[in-house]
């Protein structure tokens, strides 16, 4: 004997969990071993037979949904059709609140925007001055024409 | 041409785009059901999930969060789920069903040799308890990542790798049972 172990049977499950059905994947210091168990022991090899078969029937390719399936999974849509929720009271009274206040913001901003520019006098008021203006110009015109209007009728009658 | 990621569609199908959602169909229609024909136990009750898991993508594609995961593994967590509520029944299928295995054969029985480990390979995962049936399901039947499938369980990678171990010992030994004609031992 070489004074190697046999491998036990939870040994082998592990070798079996961690490096698979294929014993080419084996690490080689495990082969001899494990080769000596299944030797001893025929439900080993019993158990390599059995993670090939499964491994073999797992990597088996799936088989594809069959049509009428397929035409059921693709009619969800029009089956179900997703409509818009009819919306709350609470949610129609919130969007009424929200443009009231909105609007009612507005004017605010504005009439205050207003106030400033007219209590500051920034703005000019150009309607005012050109009434003022053109009024002062009337007068003086009027008067000019009415003493160069005498001075003439006196010279003329003397 | 930049390809439309997953993402992209269910963002797309959350404003009620019919071709997008068609197009997540053609992508995930085919390991939907496998999960689930894997997970439940008859091919009408497979069928059923993948409906549902469907209308709820369709209904609810707005609920998907793409900074917080991806929607295969969004997606397939809500197939697993539908299949986890509703196998709450006792098994009806056990590996007897698969008959018994055939001798070393000629070719032309070798088909019939496949076929029956297949469909003891198929009853074995059956008899599973749900949550290894589902870890399977997602890892070898959908082919997801480690990463993947333990998201769609809610479970860490590690909870995941433990369950398969499980699975995979469970399965090799009533496998192994059946092979040597010695009954099947639950």
């Amino acid at each position: 004997m070489t004074g190697v172990t046999i491998m036990t049977e939870t040994e082998f499950q592990d070798l079996l969990d961690r490096y698979g059905a294929d014993p080419d994947r084996w690490p080689a210091a495990l082969v001899d071993r494990a080769d000596r168990a299944m030797m001893v022991d025929p439900g080993l090899a019993c158990l390599l037979a059995a993670e090939q078969a499964l491994m073999q029937v797992l990597a088996e390719p799936v088989p594809a949904a069959g049509a009428a399936l397929r035409r059921a999974v693709l009619d969800i849509p029009l089956d179900h059709p997703r409509g818009t929720k009819a919306p709350s009271a609470w949610v129609l009274l919130m969007a009424g609140w929200r443009q009231w206040m909105a609007g009612t913001a507005t004017a605010t901003a504005a009439a205050l925007v207003g106030v400033v520019l007219g209590y500051g006098q920034m703005v000019p008021l150009p309607l005012a001055d050109t009434v003022m203006v053109s009024a002062t110009d009337d007068v003086t015109t009027l008067l000019s024409l009415t003493v160069d209007g005498d001075l003439s009728d006196l010279e003329v009658s003397e | 041409m930049m390809q439309v990621t997953d993402e992209m569609l269910v963002a797309q199908v959350a404003t009620g785009d019919r071709r997008a959602y068609a197009t997540l169909v053609d992508r995930h229609l085919d390991r939907t059901i496998a999960i689930a024909r894997r997970v439940m136990r008859s091919e009408a009750e497979a069928e059923d999930v993948a409906q549902d898991a469907f209308l709820r993508l369709w209904r609810h594609a707005d609920r998907f969060d793409a900074g917080s995961a991806r929607f295969s593994t969004w997606f397939y967590r809500i197939t697993t789920n539908l299949c986890l509520d509703r196998t709450r029944r006792p098994t009806m299928t056990t590996l007897e069903d698969a008959g018994d295995p055939a001798d070393d054969a000629p070719d032309p029985e070798r088909a019939l040799t496949d076929q029956r480990t297949r469909a003891a390979v198929s009853a074995a995962i059956a008899d599973l308890p749900d949550r290894l049936r589902a870890a399977v399901a997602l890892t070898y039947q959908a082919g997801l990542s480690n990463a993947d499938a333990a998201a769609s369980l809610s479970i860490s990678v590690k909870a995941l790798e433990s369950l398969l171990v499980r699975a995979r010992r469970s399965l090799r030994e009533r496998l192994a049972g059946w092979m040597t004609g010695g009954g099947l031992g639950e």
